[in-house]
This record gives structure tokens, C-alpha cells and sequence, in this order.
């Protein structure tokens, strides 16, 4: 039984020459890298997307330590991940089916209720600057048309692209998540 | 292989990438660029969360709906997702009932914020004013009905002006062309008897405003169910925006068949150790073709 390879200095070394010139740039590439993969896996179903993404940046950091000549990193790092999800695909079926009980339990609809501490959001959203909390508002108003077709009403008053305003808002969520964490950890709105 | 530049054409690719739609090479060309591209890996994220806001709005076709369920809540993180964007939204709702804002003196936007962010506050205010502004000048002009019954039924197009919507309290409800939201006003006390609730063709929301006192909890569960108790719509944690106002609860119409439903509004106890109050009201839901 061959021993179990694990990252070593020298691998994760010549991964991040690959990501950046400095290691404060190469860093930060990495955790970027690492946040695409998770979602990347996310989206394809896997039950565990952060496990995934790590498997498959050591092992694109052992083939670099190997030798193995590498053109462009991010189509690389894909081919790998390509590889890693069908492996866990795999072990996610071998697990559905070994435990009988609980597959019953993974093919249940989904549970889309979570509770949420809104009074958590809604100081949130009463933190963000007026114009940004009058843009997230508007983003997600629209009613009597598609959204899409709103938003595009909306990104063409603002004058800016459809793309931007989704851009945007999507920030605006990402600043929100991040409040939300906070106040969740503190226990909730104090006011 | 790009993505395609057109913005519907590139949404609903995004979408169907999402939604495992796509054929299989087309779905690994986009995989790589997500993986490679941070700017293209943040659109998908924002289709995604845009995905989800369909998919709670009920805008999502049946085939849509299902992939969606099958395969966008697979993992564990879509489904926290899924929850975040509802809670948004319902947040956005219930700040949006209460304090629509002001065009008139936009809300602290300096000239120390830059020619960009008034730029945007005015752009959004304007869009405001059609939207959320005529919305509650209709609900305030509807107010002074009592006794439950529905308000108005919001037209789908944004009118012009304010003063270009009907302020009639009128409760015949003016079947209007296009998607549209129902907002219902409940009685302080329930009636006992079903209170009818009118649904044209093209609605998809429906706002219910149950009045709650000072007194009672600060947040509050709302659930709607069939008479036999099955659940169809709930909200947790529902808070009104100031004192005296109602406690809003927003439901996609596409759970509500035509048939009567049970509004429970179940009151969080107080701090100060105060039992729970709750509050139950009969609905009918009438859908009209």
C-alpha cells in the first residue's frame, strides 16, 4: 500500500510562483483560486466543495514539484478539478448506498427553509451608505415585469451596462453576507 | 469559445450552466473560464443568487423549477444560499413598505460622495418614485378601509407619475394585463369568516399586512396553510418596521390554489418574559382567469 501524499513546502512553493511574482500577490491568487474552485464545485453538486478544492490544488502543486510543464495554470488547475469531482461523485454514490437510511434522507427535496435572522439583515441593510440601499432595493423590485427585463430597465436609468449593475449587486449582497455573519456571531442587533 | 455578449443570450446561458442544462462541452468550456477568470467566476455568482431570486418569485418554468431543485440545491452551500437571498429579499420588502424614500432630499448623498454615487441615487430615485413611491401612496390612500378586504392590485407597468394611479378605495379589483402584486389588509380582530382574496391570472405576489399592537412580540412567524394543516408559505422572524406598523407577509401566488387557507401569526415571546401572541385568519383565495 503506497503512502499517502501530502503537500509539502517545496510543492506549495512552486505553485505560488506560478500565481504571482511576490508572495503577497501569489497568496492572494491562491485564495482566489481556492474560492473559484469551491464554487466551481458547488454548482456541480459536490457534498464537499471545500475538501474537493484542496485536493486538487495539492495535486496540481505535486505535479509542478514533479516537473510537469504547466502553459497556463487555470486550465490546468480545471483539468485536475475535472478529474477530482468525478472521484467524488463517485464516493458520493458509495456513500448514498452504504448508508441505506440516509439515502432516503439525500434524496429528500431540499430544505430551502432556513431560518434567517432578519432582524440581522434589516440592520444591514440600514447600515450600507443610501445609495447603495436604494440600489439593492431597486434590484430587487421589478414587480410587474421579469426581473431581468427591470433590471435592464434599471441599468439603462443609472447608465451603466446590464453586467455592471449585476455586478453591483452582487458586491452589495457580498458586503451584506459579511454584516450578516458578524451580527449573527454577536448575537444579534444590539438596537 | 466566448460567452455570448448579448445580455439575454449570456443570462440564460449562465442560467443554464447553473442549472446543469447545457451540453457537456459547452459546460466544461465554461467551467475552465469560471475557474480561470475572476470576473466571469463573480457573474456566475450573481447569476446564481439572481437564479435563486427566480426561482422564490416563481419565475422559473417547470422544467427550470425541477433542474433546479434536482440540481442547483444538490450541495449543502446552495441551499444556505437559497435561504440568504429569501431573507434579503424579505428584508428589501418590509424596508421597502415602510419608509419609501424621498426624491426631494435623497437620503445623506454629499457632494463628498462623489458625482457617481449622486449620479445613482438620482437615477435609482427616479425609478424609485415610479416603483416603490406609487406603491405606497396606494396603500395610503387605501388605508382608511377597515375591516379587511384587498387594498389594490398594483399595475405591472410603472405609471408615470403618482398622481397617475387610481386612489379609489373601491374593492372590485381592476383586472389589470401583466404580472402583478396583491396587497391585502387584514382587520386588527379576525373576522371569523374567510376574507376573500382575489388573485388575477398574472399575479405573482401576494402581500399580506397583518396589523400587530406596540405591545405585542418584536418578531413574529407567519405560516400559511391549508384547512387540513398542510403547510404551504412561512416566514420567520418577521419584525414590523416602526411601532404601529403591520407585520408584512410576502408569499409567491404560485403556492395559492383557489380554496380557503389559515394565516397563523405566532408572536416570539418577549424579553421582558411575556407569553407569545398569535393571531389567525381565514383566507379565501379566489383566482380569476
Amino acid at each position: 500500500m503506497t503512502a499517502r501524499w501530502s503537500l509539502t513546502h517545496e510543492a506549495l512553493g512552486q505553485l505560488l510562483e506560478r500565481l504571482g511574482t511576490d508572495p503577497v500577490t501569489a497568496g492572494r491568487e491562491y485564495e482566489a483560486l481556492r474560492a473559484r474552485l469551491v464554487d466551481y464545485f458547488v454548482w456541480r453538486g459536490a457534498h464537499h466543495p471545500d475538501v474537493a478544492a484542496d485536493e486538487s490544488l495539492d495535486r496540481a502543486a505535486r505535479r509542478l514539484e514533479g516537473g510537469e510543464a504547466v502553459q497556463h495554470i487555470g486550465p490546468y488547475v480545471h483539468q485536475i478539478a475535472r478529474y477530482v469531482l468525478l472521484e467524488h461523485q463517485r464516493r458520493d454514490v458509495r456513500e448514498r448506498r452504504a448508508l441505506a437510511g440516509a439515502a432516503r434522507e439525500l434524496a429528500a427535496p431540499a430544505d430551502t427553509s432556513g431560518e434567517l435572522p432578519s432582524a440581522c439583515l434589516l440592520r444591514c441593510l440600514r447600515q450600507l451608505p443610501d445609495d447603495a440601499r436604494a440600489l439593492i432595493v431597486a434590484y430587487y423590485k421589478g414587480e410587474g415585469r421579469s426581473h431581468l427585463e427591470s433590471r435592464r430597465a434599471l441599468a439603462s436609468r443609472l447608465g451603466i451596462s446590464y453586467d455592471t449593475l449585476k455586478t453591483r449587486a452582487h458586491r452589495l449582497r457580498l458586503r451584506l453576507g459579511a454584516c450578516l455573519r458578524e451580527c449573527v456571531k454577536a448575537g444579534g442587533p444590539c438596537d | 469559445m466566448r460567452l455570448t455578449a448579448d445580455d439575454a443570450g449570456r443570462e440564460a446561458e449562465l442560467r443554464a450552466y447553473l442549472l446543469g442544462a447545457l451540453p457537456a462541452a459547452r459546460q466544461d468550456e465554461i467551467d475552465e473560464q469560471v475557474i480561470s477568470d475572476a470576473d466571469l467566476h463573480a457573474e456566475v455568482q450573481a447569476t446564481a443568487d439572481d437564479l435563486i431570486h427566480a426561482y422564490l418569485a416563481g419565475e422559473l418554468t417547470p422544467e427550470d423549477r425541477d433542474r433546479f431543485e434536482a440540481h442547483f440545491l444538490a450541495s449543502p452551500p446552495q441551499r444556505e444560499r437559497v435561504a440568504f437571498v429569501r431573507g434579503l429579499v424579505t428584508a428589501v420588502e418590509s424596508m421597502d413598505a415602510a419608509a419609501p424614500p424621498s426624491p426631494v432630499a435623497p437620503l445623506g448623498v454629499t457632494p463628498a460622495a462623489g458625482r457617481a454615487s449622486i449620479a445613482v441615487w438620482a437615477a435609482v430615485a427616479a425609478g424609485l418614485v415610479a416603483v416603490l413611491g406609487a406603491g405606497w401612496l396606494y396603500l395610503q390612500n387605501a388605508r382608511p378601509r377597515e375591516g379587511g378586504g384587498p387594498i389594490a392590485e398594483r399595475p405591472s407597468a410603472a405609471p408615470s407619475s403618482p398622481a397617475a394611479i387610481d386612489p379609489s378605495p373601491d374593492p372590485a379589483v381592476t383586472p389589470a394585463p401583466g404580472p402583478t402584486v396583491v396587497a391585502l389588509r387584514l382587520p386588527a380582530r379576525s373576522p371569523g369568516q374567510p376574507v376573500d382574496l382575489p388573485l388575477g391570472a398574472e399575479t405573482r405576489t401576494v402581500r399580506l399586512e397583518v396589523p400587530v399592537s406596540d405591545g405585542d412580540s418584536a418578531t413574529f412567524d407567519a405560516v400559511l396553510r391549508r384547512p387540513n394543516g398542510e403547510e404551504v408559505w412561512r416566514e420567520e422572524g418577521l419584525a414590523p418596521k416602526r411601532f404601529g406598523a403591520p407585520i408584512v407577509v410576502t408569499a409567491p401566488t404560485d403556492v395559492l390554489a383557489d380554496g380557503e387557507y389559515v394565516l397563523t401569526l405566532q408572536g416570539e415571546p418577549t424579553r421582558e418574559g411575556s407569553g407569545s401572541s398569535a393571531s389567525r385568519y381565514r383566507l379565501r383565495v379566489l383566482r380569476t382567469p
